[in-house]
């Protein structure tokens, strides 16, 4: 990932910690630092702007983390909104030396835990989430690879699946298809239907872990 | 390359393992084969505008939503009028790389553009649109608008027949299925495949900016042409004059060496009156559409003919047919895409139809 120079408005010393996020979130920040990106200069990309930039550059990977730790569907743009409401006013404790993507998905984890801890089961549990962060770096993290071409990845794997197997993840994940309508198309029970789209999905897991997608 | 038997072999892990790689995997399947560009730029888009707006940070969603179902998805189509009334002048020194793009635009290829529709200002909380069109000559096209709930809307015809796969996946299919006046213009032409003809239809209502030397997003050089309405033509007196969807200001993004159009985007200002009156429009459908290749405009609904277009498409949410009582956007954007062949048959119902 390409990390723009930005103002010094944007640079700040490392946070770490668990998710790349320690510090407690000023309540206020969120509004000074919107303030602070409207003065951009005529020709000079505003700090909003680059926010903005840095986090289109993640949409892909981000949105992929996000409909895997949500268990509920209706709730993921509002995990996304909530992320980066707080990214924004956490800007300036972003380290700039670190890729952007991780420091991101730390924040919606954070905000995950956050939700799971007042609502409930909508979320997966930590020590889930702890793997799937995993996975999403070691996804991020291939290197020489460009968001499209990790997403061309992802396709061919789907294209190198078993006929049956292919089938029902383009039924489900490409036609947006519910279980239950693809499993009366295959003829299949729902729970048949259910355990072959697992296994396709074990299938493209090995073959993104041959591609050095995967950890 | 997988089997049942490869799935029951697979290693054994904690089962945290299992469900959190199973997850990420669904994860990555959904943003990489159900998703568009577009679409994903539209989630995020629509996130980060909220967060940008502090007074505005917390909005119910539900709400949130809801003005955006009521409002926004008419906008969408009246909105990508657009199109059909770009209109550009000819008088500028800009005029010769606008004729030549005129001409690299009546080659028939086969095209794919993703477009975004920014809600006007009076609705500036609800969401972009995205969506994408794929063409090939006037016969054939597919429509593709990606809806911030995860419905789809689908529209087609392969030359000799019309389709369309609405919100909810349910398919039909007829020859005079009614499209988007934004997309097919009064004479069938396809507006968004007739962007020749509509450069050739400029007018001196329009002043033309220098051509500029740029750089897209994507990294490619391109030649960037300004058109704005003249000031007069925007003062009261001249207004009648002026179409209710005639765009404010164009832009146009030409690759400098083969003068294919890149980029395109049209705006409208919130304040300018509706159908030349002040009021809103009472329906896209009925609304004046330009026809392609510089003829007059269309004139108000009142002077048509009832069979010079097709009735306008089923209004419920459900069907698919977008709204057509919204505001012109603010903005159209549209993008070239590909020029790729489509493989043959890409544009039948046959290869949309879903499982029932």
């Amino acid at each position: 990932m390409t990390i723009l120079s930005r103002p010094e408005s944007l640079r700040a010393s490392a946070s770490g910690g668990r998710y790349g996020m320690t510090t407690p979130i000023p309540p206020d920040d969120c509004a000074k630092h919107v303030a602070d990106s409207s003065e951009g200069r005529s020709g000079t990309p505003s700090a909003r702007e680059l926010f903005e930039v840095l986090v289109r550059e993640q949409s892909g990977p981000l949105l992929a983390f996000i409909r895997a730790i949500c268990r509920e569907r209706s709730i993921e743009d509002d995990l996304m909104q909530e992320a980066f409401v707080v990214a924004w006013r956490r800007i300036g404790d972003y380290d700039r030396s670190r890729p952007f993507g991780p420091w991101l998905r730390g924040i919606v984890a954070r905000c995950a835990m956050k939700r799971r801890r007042a609502h409930g089961t909508l979320f997966v549990d930590e020590s889930t989430l702890d793997a799937i962060a995993r996975h999403a770096e070691v996804f991020e993290s291939r290197e020489n690879l460009e968001q499209d071409e990790r997403i061309a990845a992802v396709r061919d794997c789907v294209d190198r699946l078993a006929d049956e197997h292919r089938a029902i993840v383009q039924l489900v994940y490409q036609e947006s298809r519910g279980l239950r309508a693809v499993a009366d198309f295959l003829a299949l029970s729902e729970e048949n239907a259910k355990k072959r789209l697992q296994r396709a999905r074990a299938a493209v897991a090995r073959c993104l872990q041959s591609k050095g997608l995967l950890a | 390359m997988s089997t049942e038997s490869e799935f029951d072999a697979y290693p054994a892990m904690p089962a945290t393992e299992v469900d959190a790689r199973d997850r990420f995997v669904e994860g990555v399947l959904s943003i990489a084969l159900s998703t568009t560009d577009a679409s994903r730029r539209a989630r995020v888009d629509a996130c980060l505008r909220d967060c940008a707006e502090p007074a505005a940070e917390w909005r119910a969603k539900s709400s949130f939503f809801q003005s955006m179902q009521a409002r926004w998805v008419g906008i969408a189509v009246a909105a990508l009028i657009v199109i059909g009334f770009m209109v550009w002048p000819s008088a500028s020194g800009s005029s010769h790389l606008l004729a030549m793009a005129a001409r690299v635009e009546q080659l028939a290829v086969d095209r794919s553009f993703d477009f975004r529709l920014d809600p006007p200002d009076h609705d500036r909380h609800a969401p972009a649109l995205f969506g994408r069109l794929d063409v090939r000559g006037p016969e054939q096209m597919l429509l593709l608008i990606d809806y911030p709930d995860g419905s789809r809307l689908l529209k087609g015809r392969d030359g000799a027949r019309s389709w369309m796969r609405d919100r909810a996946g349910r398919f039909t299919e007829g020859v005079s299925l009614a499209w988007p006046g934004w997309v097919a213009a009064k004479d069938g032409d396809l507006v968004v495949d007739s962007i020749a003809a509509l450069i050739a239809s400029i007018d001196e209502r329009y002043e033309i900016g220098a051509p500029q030397s740029t750089t897209l997003t994507d990294g490619k050089l391109a030649t960037k042409i300004e058109a704005k309405l003249r000031s007069d033509v925007l003062e009261a007196g001249a207004r009648a004059t002026r179409s209710g969807t005639q765009p404010d200001a164009v832009a146009l993004w030409l690759d400098p060496q083969s003068q294919r159009v890149l980029r395109a985007e049209v705006q409208w200002s919130s304040s300018r009156p509706r159908n030349g009156s002040g009021s809103p429009p009472s329906g896209f459908a009925q609304r004046p559409v330009r026809p392609l290749g510089g003829g007059p405009e269309g004139g108000a609904p009142s002077d048509r003919h009832p069979g010079d277009r097709p009735p306008p498409p089923p209004r419920d949410r459900a069907s698919g047919g977008p709204e057509l009582n919204g505001g012109l956007p603010s903005r159209l954007t549209i993008s070239l895409k590909s020029e790729a062949p489509f493989r043959e048959g890409y544009f039948s119902p046959e290869s949309f139809i879903l499982p029932e």
